[in-house]
């Protein structure tokens, strides 16, 4: 028994599993590639798609989940073994425990990446713009809610976008905070487990800019607007953007209007086509859309993340202290 | 007008490498002077084309090769400055030249416009997670043409000086890829809401990760230390397949 433990716990069984990592990640990079129709629908750190849709395959991933098993128990092994070792050997010298803190680092990125791989999931996106507040994509509590109040952002000369930074306003749990949103900076939550990203922005039509009877107002999709001087009502009941209805090229409104008696009439007002007189006594025109910023936000769960990020952490202290070593000894 | 500039400074970076090819059967002076001077030239191209963008120029295949290039020559400048002359001997010095020289006639046949990076570039991660990239990569291939180098070495003292140069850039290149994969997986995150993606690029970064940390654990058995050689070259071919194959034969979201 002894001889079987100190055997997973020898560098040669170490040099084993890594190249037996690598082989079984290159088989899984082959097999990809000939059968990626096997491997629609995979998505990030997803590993419950290799348990859900189980298949011959996937083969290279579960002689991988394996190969990682004995790869983390030979890693913990020689990890105690060399930790005794040198705790007798130089008691609590901080700069020869560097490679010990990289070696645990990397057993808890894997322990992380199971737990990321099992837990991840994503809520449906969602647009924010500066009037709605948009409910959180999937039902996890708690709920939050996002209104973007200022934009903060920038295009190149050839009109390119450069930087979108967004403050929004965040409802949680009754609470409001103020928080920036945009690419490369996401709002978290719960230690990064929780996260909303940014993944496009830009400016959207809130309302459109109409003369009615020589008065220019602003009319938001769905009001209802009487015409002064007259007994006529008129409604914006949708906006059309180009491409939406056959045949049209410019953004138009469907706009119906009520006379005294009740009648209700409608028809499309095209932007820039002039003024219209459907009925005696009424004009219109669609004289301009108006735009308002808008993002498109996505809502991610990784409950793996905290223990990544400590990882992490654990693991660049144990580089540096590697490094540091390194050119100690020269 | 800086464009002009920029791609000048390249072309001329690209006529005094390629006399290089001469210039390494000439004098150490000399060869150290042409390599000098080429690689100068090289990173004050792409430091005009920085200065364009006002941002790091990684925003392309053009940028990309030639970052590569500029980090395999770099790493070949100071070994054949610091190393012994066995050490940086001619096989070593001609092979790992004819990878950055590669890869400068490969920058030499794609586009050279200036390209602005999107904004999920502009990130102090990707700063860091890309150049270290190259740098881990070139010294990754300066192993490999070390181990060209010990197949020619006669002498015993001479393959124990190889082997501890091929040893320490094995090192270095894995300790540098390492924090590398740290920036990426941490960029992942804040760009997309993932560390880690099942993408033929993402996944032979994780290959040839295990690959180093494999081989450079070998260094603390005699027996399996005889064997690195052969694993120093099979690496450059591990980082051709994950820098180059994943991009052009493979699909990957990271095109370049």
């Amino acid at each position: 028994m002894n001889k079987l433990i100190e055997y997973l716990g020898s560098l040669n069984f170490g040099v084993i599993c890594g190249f037996a990592i690598t082989g079984l990640l290159i088989a899984g990079s082959l097999t990809m590639l000939a059968a990626p129709e096997a491997y629609k629908g995979l998505q990030g750190e997803d590993i419950k798609f290799f348990l859900f849709s189980a298949g011959l395959v996937h083969y290279w991933f579960y002689l991988l989940v394996v190969a990682f098993g004995l790869f983390v128990l030979n890693l913990f092994l020689c990890t105690l073994r060399a930790f005794k070792k040198k705790r007798q050997k130089f008691g609590w010298k901080v700069t020869v425990y560097g490679s010990t803190l990289a070696h645990i680092a990397i057993i808890l990125a894997l322990v992380s990446h199971l737990v990321s791989g099992l837990t991840v999931r994503e809520g449906m996106p969602r647009y924010i713009t500066e009037t709605d507040a948009v409910t959180s994509a999937t039902q996890a509590p708690p709920e939050i809610k996002m209104r973007i109040v200022k934009v903060d952002d920038a295009y190149y000369e050839n009109g390119q976008p450069r930087r979108a930074d967004l403050l929004v306003e965040v409802e949680e749990n009754g609470k409001i905070t103020t928080e920036t949103l945009g690419y490369n900076r996401p709002i978290t939550r719960n230690f990064g487990s929780t996260e909303y990203l940014m993944m496009q922005y830009g400016r959207m039509p809130s309302a459109a800019i109409m003369t009615v009877n020589g008065i220019k107002s602003s009319v938001a999709r769905g009001a209802e607007v009487p015409v002064p001087g007259t007994s006529f009502v008129i409604q914006v009941e949708d906006l059309y953007m180009p491409g939406e209805a056959p045949g049209l090229e410019v953004p138009a409104l469907l706009v119906n209007f009520v006379d005294a008696g009740g009648t209700r009439r409608g028809g499309l007002l095209r932007l820039g086509s002039g003024t219209v007189s459907p009925a005696e006594g009424l004009s219109m025109s669609f004289e301009e859309l108006q735009k308002a910023p808008m993002a498109l936000v996505r809502e991610r769960h990784n409950e793996g993340i905290p223990i990544l990020l400590g990882s992490i952490i654990l693991f660049l202290a144990g580089m540096g202290i590697v490094v540091a070593r390194v050119f100690e000894r020269g | 007008m800086s464009e002009t500039i920029a791609l000048n400074l390249f072309w001329a970076s690209f006529v005094v490498l390629s006399g290089y090819w001469a210039a390494d059967f000439a004098k150490k002076g000399i060869r150290i002077a042409v390599l000098g001077t080429g690689l100068a030239l090289l990173v004050a191209a792409l430091t005009v084309r920085g200065a364009i963008i006002a941002y790091l120029p990684l925003t392309n295949k053009f940028e990309s090769f030639c970052t590569y290039s500029t980090m395999a020559f770099a790493v070949l400048l100071y070994t054949s400055i610091k190393a012994k002359a066995h050490v940086a001997g001619r096989i070593y010095r001609l092979s790992l030249f004819a990878m950055g020289y590669a890869f400068m006639v490969a920058a030499a046949l794609f586009p050279k416009e200036i390209s602005y990076p999107p904004p999920l570039m502009i990130t102090v991660w990707y700063v860091m997670h890309v150049p270290l990239a190259f740098f881990a990569y070139a010294l990754c291939t300066s192993a490999g043409a070390g181990a060209l180098q010990r197949m020619r070495a006669v002498e015993a003292l001479e393959r124990l000086d190889i082997d501890t140069m091929v040893g320490k850039n094995i090192l270095w290149g894995f300790i540098i890829f390492s924090i590398t994969m740290v920036f990426g997986g941490i960029w992942g995150y804040v760009a997309w809401g993932s560390y880690f993606l099942w993408d033929q690029k993402v996944m032979w970064s994780v290959v040839l990760w295990f690959f180093y940390a494999t081989v450079a654990h070998m260094e603390f058995r005699d027996e399996l230390q005889q064997k690195r050689p052969f694993f120093a070259l099979l690496g450059v071919f591990l980082i051709l397949v994950t820098y180059v194959g994943t991009s052009f034969f493979m699909k990957s979201s990271h095109s370049f």
